[in-house]
């Protein structure tokens, strides 16, 4: 037990005595499949949210054991915590809030789809401070929240009625499809604006499908993936570093202005060193009434 | 030793017609390689020149069919007789370089004959000799294999002196690329600066045979 909330703090000790055990799980009374109501202590404790106690979240109908009926039918609040709070960019989720009602997961599943659907609370890991080195993992993280339902046709029949067609057929203009679900997020294309953290999620319609948009100077991608990596970085590092300093190649979009100036001088040089032979030969050549 | 581009079965054909294919071919890719890397380097640039997705493809293709084209001329390059051109006389090269480079630099000027006019020994000058040697056998393979690496990205070093892998490698194509494009660029101007005017290009499309040396 030691072992199990070895990660938790003193007042969550409780909770975990049960939802620390893998095997925690009840049969759902609406789908008879089970749900599983196990706490990984170690990946909460490496979340988001690794400085929230239980009730913190988890009203006062969770308190005791066992939890009140009524507690149990309500869905976490959290925007009551995003909202308005000072350790967050100003009104970030009150954008968060626009985008998410637009989407088309809350358009089409407006009664069944909340924040808690696609971000665990208790696993979550946001992109802020993200570096650069663990963008994969992090893309990992962020695709596999789509792909849970995405790739999981009775997952997606259950709440949409329907099946979907696959992933890859749906994908089949992208190149080299596999690597580009490694690189970047779902997110990147089925958003459609530059805004960081846009949740107003786009179907196949509406996605970007323009490879410009990530593969150039002006990449979508650093308002999104990158966000966190930004030019205050390189920045401090200085103009040598400036020089070499990249973490990540993206075709058109990781270009180095002093290697494009530096290219541009010398084949600017040689082509006027060459004109300039060439006119001095045509010029002597005149001289000698060739 | 006089080197005339003629139809005539004599002597040793300097350029081959497998040389002349490959080189047109090379050159035709080398070009197309330029104009897509350009439109891929700077996508989403005010002024497009070939829309990304056209250009990426164009990059692929014609990637592939510069390697295999190198490929055959390496292999008949070191196997054939073409390869005798690149062998240098190590011995008073840097004399005979500097003698070129004054002909380059003065000589070409006053319309004095070449200093080393081509031979069924070397159909190079020492600068060209040179020259060709490091881009032929250095540069492009160097181009090659790290354009090839896009293919297989997952090949490339996770760290390289503390920077991402696969962006070392990216700047080394880009500035490999840019460097043979200045290559590029001295090789059609020095092909003016034969004989005649237009005699290397003559060479090139309709081959020149010379003498054999007698010994």
């Amino acid at each position: 037990m030691l072992l199990l909330t070895g990660y938790a703090r003193a007042e969550d000790r409780a909770c975990l005595r049960c939802h620390g055990m893998k095997s925690m799980a009840i049969q759902d009374p609406v789908t008879g499949g089970i749900r599983s109501l196990a706490i990984d202590a170690a990946a909460m404790a490496a979340s988001s949210h690794a400085k929230l106690n239980c009730l913190r979240c988890h009203g006062p109908g969770f308190e005791v054991y066992p939890h009140f009926e009524e507690a149990k039918r309500e869905a976490l609040h959290c925007l009551e915590c995003h909202k308005g709070n000072d350790k967050f960019p100003y009104a970030l989720f009150e954008s968060i809030e626009k985008g998410f009602d637009r989407s088309i997961h809350a358009q089409a599943l407006p009664d069944r789809f909340s924040c808690a659907s696609c971000h665990d609370p208790h696993l979550f890991h946001g992109l802020s401070r993200t570096p650069v080195a663990d963008v994969p993992a992090q893309v990992h993280q962020d695709n596999q929240i789509c792909l849970n339902c995405h790739r999981n046709n009775e997952r997606i029949k259950e709440l949409t009625g329907r099946i979907l067609p696959t992933l890859k057929n749906t994908h089949a203009w992208l190149p080299d499809v596999e690597r580009h679900w490694q690189a970047v997020r779902c997110v990147e294309c089925h958003t459609g604006s530059r805004r960081p953290l846009d949740h107003f999620i786009l179907g196949k319609s509406f996605a970007l499908r323009d490879c410009v948009s990530c593969h150039s100077r002006n990449s979508v991608l650093l308002g999104k993936l990158y966000l966190y990596q930004n030019a205050e970085n390189r920045q401090k590092a200085g103009f040598v570093n400036a020089l070499v300093m990249n973490n990540a190649y993206i075709i058109g979009m990781t270009r180095n202005v002093w290697l494009d100036w530096a290219g541009f001088a010398l084949l600017a040089l040689t082509a006027f060193t060459l004109l300039g032979h060439g006119l001095a030969r045509w010029l002597m050549a005149r001289k000698r009434g060739h | 030793m006089n080197t005339h581009p003629s139809f005539s079965s004599g002597g040793i054909e300097l350029y081959p017609l497998w040389l002349r294919i490959w080189h047109w071919c090379n050159a035709l890719s080398f070009l197309m390689l330029i104009l897509t890397g350009v439109s891929l380097h700077f996508a989403g640039a005010a002024i497009p020149l070939i829309p990304f997705n056209t250009a990426r493809i164009l990059h692929n293709i014609f990637g592939i069919f510069m390697t295999l084209a190198y490929l055959v001329y390496a292999l008949a390059t070191v196997l054939g007789r073409n390869g005798i051109h690149y062998r240098p006389q190590w011995r008073g090269l840097l004399g005979r370089l500097l003698c070129q480079a004054k002909f380059y630099g003065v000589g070409i000027f006053r319309d004095e004959p070449h200093p080393f006019p081509s031979t069924a020994r070397c159909k190079f000058n020492p600068l060209q000799q040179i020259t060709y040697l490091g881009v032929m056998f250095a540069g492009v393979p160097l181009l090659i294999v790290s354009g090839l690496m896009f293919f297989w990205p997952e090949l490339a070093p996770a760290q390289f002196l503390g920077m991402d892998g696969l962006w070392v490698v990216a700047v080394s194509h880009y500035l490999f690329g840019l460097l043979l494009t200045a290559f590029m660029l001295g090789h059609l101007y020095l092909a003016t600066a034969g004989e005649t005017l237009s005699g290397e290009f003559r060479k090139m499309i309709f081959g020149a045979r010379v003498e054999e040396e007698k010994q």
